[in-house]
């Protein structure tokens, strides 16, 4: 096994339309599918935020004519409602938002997408190691798109349980077999296919994750040694060990709340089972704080693995337009290690009110503190790379830069929620709500962002306009901010989340108007983001072509032509020096790539 | 009050367009001034800290303090927004200053710097010892909250321990409503409360969605559930404890009211778990007597009621507008 298995895909460079586009073995074909596929899930998951925040924004709103909008609306609106949504249905938006948005946009778009294409150009290898493992964890998406999409129609419409779907209301089932669930309205057909769908998701997940693995490990090109690696594949390498150490107990816990749903097990249902109203549940066997238990045992890991990817590709965007080396390069990967490290004792930091012994959340609290740490280490070697740069305003920068100022923001927030005491007042409260989308939105989306206009020239051959690209990010900058940091000052005044009518507490009154606040600026981030839709399908006809390496800088995958052929290089690439050689005498510029010897034209 | 229709001539209808508006302007100032994205990121930054320092003093704040570890619990809070809100100005503030200067010295270029071992080890160390802090002060106020009111942290832990409480009461939850149930408190403390959670007493008092206590009473709460999880919440009082199906959960509280105060004082209890469609409605109300001998009265009316009726109440009404 000396030579670099991708080599086996030489001999096999695609020849027709479907194995060349659509059944495709090729990384870099699979990247874009992810990355298509993820765009049209952010539509989805951006429309069903927005239903959301009219709901909130305005509880007592007629729809109106955006009920025709939406064809799996129009069935669910009852007459007692007056032409609202009921409750109920807005249980099922808020769900399907939060689980649309991480398993079908972040995580695909980061991993799938950006981890398929960079990997092995940064790298310098051919492909994969496992082409048709790879083509699989694509096609296994698809299963997950379609149950997922096809849930809003089922008899009770899609999961209304909560992304978290915690038992007893996600998992009690009826006697007789027909999927309804005694608990709630949207717990029946639509969460059975919510429970595949997802088991889809993390079986692709696994197949991609041990992919890229292997390829880190085995299919670097000659002197690539591991500390020359780009933050990026760090970033993805250390992520891919999270999913696949994570992803099974999740699969796990989907397959029994599955059995428990449907074949009448009773892994999360309490020996005295549960009563609604005069119906009584059989005796159980098992805890609903199981699920708990494995649920975020994956979960928090997840959320590490939404943020790991973007922190490395910003890191790589920032020094290619401060035109300066990262900062702390090996502390930077260090970190990001530890944060994976720690990100598996930190999990009970969900559960702090869950009735978990309390003796427990004071050990899940000190390692919930501890893993700021990292974060911080990283914020400052960020700082101290762009200190004294030569910064240029692109979309990429713009964007990456957001990234760190918001993730400041999200991090500092996450101190709060760490410190038990103050944790029960802000537990499943709008500010665990701001603290996930400055995380999730204000930084993963930014670095995806960051990432997708920096890329976009390798992926396509053509530049994103960076004229619209900067219309999009001023605007998107700002309403981001109007949009979710008053939920901090609801969170603060105690708004507890996933309310239909928060006009009925007395003491949410005063906070109303910022309900409000936020529902137009959430409308309105919603528009501006079609600037960037536009910018990313009209760029595809009308970019400007690009170069090998538009933005000078450094890593393999400027080595190629833009976009790279079958098979990436022309000749495997020998690898001279870490990607970091920037504010340097180069022969023609002021960097040194991975493979140019000094004195070389580049 | 407030009208739940969207209403144009709002603030929270034109500020965000305004906003919109404004962005695409530092957009276009950007063509032709080169610090327009400084701009953009300092207005963002100091709109977002100036919210928060606005917030206290136009009501968007904390809710009022009404148990005995409140005052800690927002004090630790206050804490941590000082620390973190530190953390935030020094960070926020190099990155524009970076984006202030956006550029080296003319004649000079970036230098070609990789790492500086003391700068790393100053990062580590300080917000190490900070966070090490923050861990260490807390760990009192969760034993208190979470343990008897009394013990060191290393014993806190969930107990039954009803014979040193003033009230006694256990709380279901249900889709959607809290049932409550009193125990009389002229009765002989028990050797085992968690089992009278699951044993009514014939002299129980039951309720439906309404808790009463007076101010100093130790309260000791037996939560449980008979459908899925709830959470009993009063921000007021700064609890927040779910209810586990099959399991009873003992949770704790001490009232407190300002000095003076001579009428009841009724907080809202709020459902903080996802428990269905109608989770928003599963309200309930805290009602704080000015005095013990006012909730003894109360207590009697309710009790000599109850053995009137001879059952325990119905199902209350879903939780309605008032206003
Ligand atoms: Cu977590
Ligand atoms: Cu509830």
């Amino acid at each position: 096994m000396s030579a670099p298995v991708s080599h086996h895909t030489d001999d096999h460079a695609p020849s027709g339309f479907l194995s060349r586009y659509v059944f495709s073995k090729d990384h870099k074909v699979i990247g874009i599918q992810f990355f298509f596929s993820s765009i049209l899930f952010l539509l989805l998951g951006g429309a069903l935020a927005l239903l959301v925040r009219l709901q909130v924004g305005y509880p007592e709103q007629a729809l109106g004519l955006l009920t025709y909008c939406f064809p799996f609306l129009q069935s669910r609106i009852p007459a007692e409602w007056g032409g609202r949504m009921s409750p109920e249905f807005y249980t099922m938006l808020f769900t399907m938002h939060a689980s649309v948005m991480i398993f079908f946009v972040i995580i695909p778009w980061l991993t799938g997408a950006f981890g398929n294409f960079l990997i092995p150009l940064m790298i310098g290898a051919r492909d994969m190691a496992f082409p048709t493992l790879n083509m699989l964890s694509y096609w296994f998406m698809w299963p997950a798109f379609i149950c997922i999409c096809a849930s809003f129609f089922v008899d009770g419409g899609a999961s209304g349980v909560g992304w978290t779907a915690y038992p007893t209301l996600s998992s009690a089932a009826t006697a007789n077999g027909d999927w309804a669930s005694p608990a709630a309205r949207h717990a029946g057909a639509g969460h059975v296919l919510w429970l595949i769908s997802l088991m889809f998701v993390g079986v692709s997940s696994l197949m991609g994750s041990i992919n890229y693995i292997t390829t880190v490990i085995h299919c670097r090109a000659p002197g690539m040694s591991l500390w020359r690696m780009p933050l990026t594949v760090w970033a993805l390498l250390i992520t891919a060990i999270l999913q696949s150490v994570a992803l099974p107990p999740l699969t796990v816990a989907l397959i029994m709340q599955l059995l428990d749903k449907t074949a009448g097990t009773t892994f999360f249902l309490p020996p005295g089972g549960v009563g609604f109203g005069n119906w009584t549940t059989g005796p159980g066997g098992g805890q609903p704080l199981l699920w708990q238990h494995l649920f975020w045992f994956y979960s928090h890991p997840a959320v590490y693995i939404m943020i790991l990817p973007a922190m490395g590709m910003v890191s790589d965007i920032m020094v290619a337009f401060c035109r300066k080396p990262l900062f702390g390069y090996k502390p930077m990967v260090f970190s990001m290690a530890a944060i994976a490290g720690l990100g598996f004792i930190v999990w009970g930091h969900h559960m702090f009110q869950s009735g978990m012994d309390p003796r427990l959340g004071t050990g899940f609290m000190l390692a919930t503190i501890m893993i700021a740490l990292p974060s911080a280490i990283k914020t400052f070697n960020w700082l101290a790379t762009i200190w004294g740069g030569d910064i240029v305003f692109s979309s990429a920068m713009l964007n990456a830069l957001a990234f760190v100022s918001m993730f400041i923001i999200g991090g500092l927030s996450g101190i709060f929620m760490a410190a038990t005491p103050v944790d029960v007042v802000f537990h499943d409260t709008y500010f665990i709500v701001a603290h996930i989308h400055y995380v999730l939105f204000l930084s993963s989306l930014f670095g995806i962002y960051a990432a997708t206009y920096y890329w976009y020239p390798k992926m396509f051959g053509r530049c994103m306009s960076e004229n619209l690209g900067q219309l999009h990010f001023a605007p998107t900058f700002i309403l981001a901010n109007c949009t979710f940091y008053p939920m901090h000052i609801l969170g603060i005044g105690g708004h507890p989340r996933r309310y239909y009518d928060p006009t009925l507490y007395e003491f949410l009154l005063p906070f109303q108007s910022l309900n409000r606040f936020m529902t137009v600026s959430a409308v309105l981030l919603g528009l501006v983001q079609i600037l960037f839709i536009v910018n990313v399908f009209g760029s595809l006809f009308w970019g400007k072509k690009a170069s090998r390496n538009p933005w000078n800088s450094n890593g393999l995958e400027w080595d190629t032509p833009s976009p790279p052929p079958h098979g990436n290089f022309d000749v495997t690439p020998l690898v001279l020096r870490g990607p970091y050689e920037y504010a340097v005498t180069g022969p023609s510029s002021d960097h040194l790539t991975q493979t140019q010897t000094e004195g070389q034209q580049s | 009050m407030t009208t739940q229709q969207i209403d144009l001539s709002e603030w929270t209808f034109w500020l965000p367009i305004a906003f919109t508006i404004f962005g695409i302007g530092l957009f276009i100032l950007s063509r032709f001034w080169t610090r327009a994205w400084f701009a953009t990121f300092t207005l963002t930054i100091a709109g977002v800290t100036a919210l928060t320092v606005a917030s206290p003093f136009v009501g968007w704040w904390l809710p009022a303090q009404g148990s005995s570890f409140s005052g800690e619990v927002d004090n630790l809070f206050l804490l941590i927004m000082f620390l973190t809100g530190l953390f935030f100005l020094l960070t926020e503030g190099l990155i524009l200053f970076v984006l202030w200067n956006h550029a080296p010295k003319p004649g000079t270029a970036p230098l070609p710097i990789h790492g500086d071992h003391r700068l790393e080890l100053i990062w580590t160390v300080v917000p190490g010892i900070l966070l090490a802090l923050i861990a260490v002060i807390q760990m009192p106020t969760w034993a208190r909250m979470k343990g008897q009111g009394n013990e060191s942290w290393l014993s806190a832990r969930y107990e039954s321990g009803g014979d040193k409480a003033d009230l006694l009461l256990t709380v279901q939850g249900r889709q959607w409503e809290w049932r409550v149930r009193y125990r009389d408190p002229s009765a002989p403390p028990l050797a085992r409360p968690l089992e009278w959670a699951t044993h009514p007493e014939a002299s129980d008092l039951h309720a439906v969605n309404e808790v009463h206590a007076y101010p100093g009473a130790k309260v000791r709460l037996l939560l449980r559930t008979q459908d899925v999880i709830h959470s009993f919440f009063v921000p007021e009082l700064r609890l927040k404890q779910d209810m586990l199906p099959g399991r009873t959960v003992p949770t704790w509280f001490i009232p407190t009211v300002p000095a003076g105060t001579s009428n009841e004082t009724r907080w809202e209890i709020a459902c903080a778990e996802l428990c269905g469609g109608n989770h928003y409605r599963m309200r309930g109300h805290l009602v704080i007597h000015p005095d013990k001998a006012s909730f003894e009265t109360w207590y009697s009316t309710a009790a000599r009621e109850q053995s009137r009726r001879s059952r325990p109440p119905e199902t209350g009404p879903l939780a309605r507008k008032t206003n």
